[in-house]
């Protein structure tokens, strides 16, 4: 049956079900606690208002990926247990997912814009509020689809903790080292495209570089055959859409598809 | 009303499910009684939509399981063996979660939550209740579908005497009013009372059908449930 065609009862019942586990998770009550937490910490000492912007951007990237993943794989595995009841309803399983996802997403945002005041009290201008709350449900949307993927992936809540930690790290920390070593590669040097792009099909980096550049409100330059990219981080906030949607929709597919085929 | 043809499923080299049919006529209670590992709780899953076969059909009320899943589900309940919530949830929110699924009307919560005696409960979280009272709750579920085709794997398991009688009279009354139920069980003896046709489930295939067993007086069943 397409979603499209379910009763909206179907859809209020997910959503009300989602949102009263979602307050219960440990994890969001958690991530609350640090964002929020780790926002006042960031206008007290940031010295300059305009240095607010910065840590607010430096604490989302560091935060939300991993709670994203955390999140969505215990969220996820808080209902192995009713799959049986769950999955013999009249309904497609992709529902389940994708209400889960739907309103993890949704709190995780409401987190962060309280985590703005900081910034606003600072004085930033709201085009700069909009561009950190973009960028950081960017990160919540990959992330927490990554983690509601790999929670439908893995049997244990445990292997599913340790395979969201591994991705964490990979894509926080390894991803760059292994782009760093590249570039240190002569042949590599002369080829920009290759680790230009490396950074840009990973959903963190392609936040930070957007942030750093946004924040910093200074054109990229580059001289001669690099120029082009100059063009191409003209349009680095657009491209950040593009690639969360792409990431997002990935990951879901992934998940819907597994659940689909899954046998009780 | 159920009808499971042919159906073969296996996990790996192990097969579970090897040529198994047979078939439940419209206000039947039958049983498929086995030992573990016989393919009971397959069979049910296949029939629930919760497993896939690899060969064979499964229809419910006349829809393929197996090529129309939703719909065919739209027909049916399924009690399952272990019945477990999310443990922050209360009997009363499961119960409206379950209702909005079904687009059921939620009017009934209250007088279902009467029914299985979960109403002073009902805000409880159902990670506090015991193993017989989140049984209940599923049975609460059960009835809320309305469906024609009841599915219960090991219903009696986590039930006192009391509440398994009470369960009997439910499946009968279900079953006289035309629905077609099919319980998997080990102990045929508690549930002799109350079934029409026992399938005797061995190495994933039916070697047995047994037409009314003896049916024990329903003064006998109500002294001694169990």
């Amino acid at each position: 049956m397409p979603l499209t065609k379910l009763p909206t009862s179907v859809y209020r019942a997910i959503l009300r079900r989602e949102a009263t586990t979602t307050f219960h998770n440990r994890f969001v009550q958690i991530f609350a606690m640090i964002v929020i937490g780790g926002s006042i910490a960031v206008g007290a000492l940031s010295g300059r208002p305009s240095a607010i912007p910065f840590g607010l951007l430096l604490l989302f990237l560091y935060v939300v990926p991993l709670f994203g993943l955390l999140i969505g794989v215990s969220a996820a595995h808080e209902e192995h247990d009713e799959r049986a009841f769950l999955w013999s309803q009249p309904v497609p399983r992709s529902i389940y997912v994708l209400g889960k996802t739907a309103t993890l997403v949704g709190a995780l945002a409401v987190v962060l814009l309280t985590a703005l005041v900081a910034a606003a009290v600072g004085g930033a201008t709201p085009g700069t509020l909009a561009l950190l709350w973009g960028l950081g449900v960017a990160l919540v949307l990959v992330s927490v689809s990554g983690g509601v993927a790999i929670g439908q992936y893995t049997n244990g809540r445990a292997r599913g903790l340790m395979m969201a930690l591994t991705l964490w790290f990979g894509a926080f920390a390894l991803y760059d080292a292994l782009a760093l070593a590249l570039s240190s590669v002569e042949a590599m040097q002369n080829l920009p495209v290759v680790w230009v792009s490396l950074l840009l099909l990973n959903p963190v980096d392609a936040v930070r570089l957007t942030g750093l550049f946004g924040l910093e409100n200074v054109p990229f330059s580059a001289p001669g055959e690099a120029a082009w990219m100059a063009d191409l981080l003209t349009w680095l906030p657009a491209w950040t859409a593009v690639l969360t949607v792409a990431w997002t929709g990935l990951l879901l597919l992934l998940a819907c598809r597994h659940l689909r085929r899954l046998d009780l | 009303m159920i009808n499971a043809t042919h159906l073969h499923t296996s996990y790996g080299d192990n097969t579970v499910l090897h040529d198994a049919s047979f078939a439940v006529e419209a206000g039947t209670i039958a049983a498929l009684i086995g030992s573990n590992g016989s393919g009971k709780t397959t069979t049910l899953h296949v029939l629930a939509g919760l497993a896939t076969p690899d060969a064979g059909t499964a229809t419910v009320n006349g829809v393929d399981v197996t090529t129309n899943r939703t719909a065919a589900q739209e027909h049916l309940a399924f009690l399952p063996q272990d019945v477990r919530f999310h443990e922050a949830l209360t009997p009363r929110q499961v119960l409206r979660f379950y209702a909005g699924l079904r687009d059921a009307p939620p009017d009934r919560i209250d007088a279902l939550l009467e029914t299985v005696a979960l109403i002073d409960a009902a805000e409880k979280p159902t990670g506090d209740l015991s193993g017989g009272m989140r049984q209940r709750l599923g049975i609460a579920i059960m009835e809320m579908a309305e469906a024609p085709v009841l599915l219960l794997d090991e219903p009696a398991l986590s039930l006192d005497p009391e509440w398994r009688s009470f369960l009997m009279d439910r499946l009968r009354a279900h079953a006289d009013d035309g629905a077609a139920v099919l319980l998997a069980t080990h102990l045929l003896d508690v549930w002799t009372p109350i079934v029409d046709r026992v399938f005797h489930c061995e190495e994933g295939q039916i070697r047995k059908e047994d037409a009314n067993p003896t049916p024990v007086p329903e003064d006998v069943r109500m002294a001694s449930p169990s």
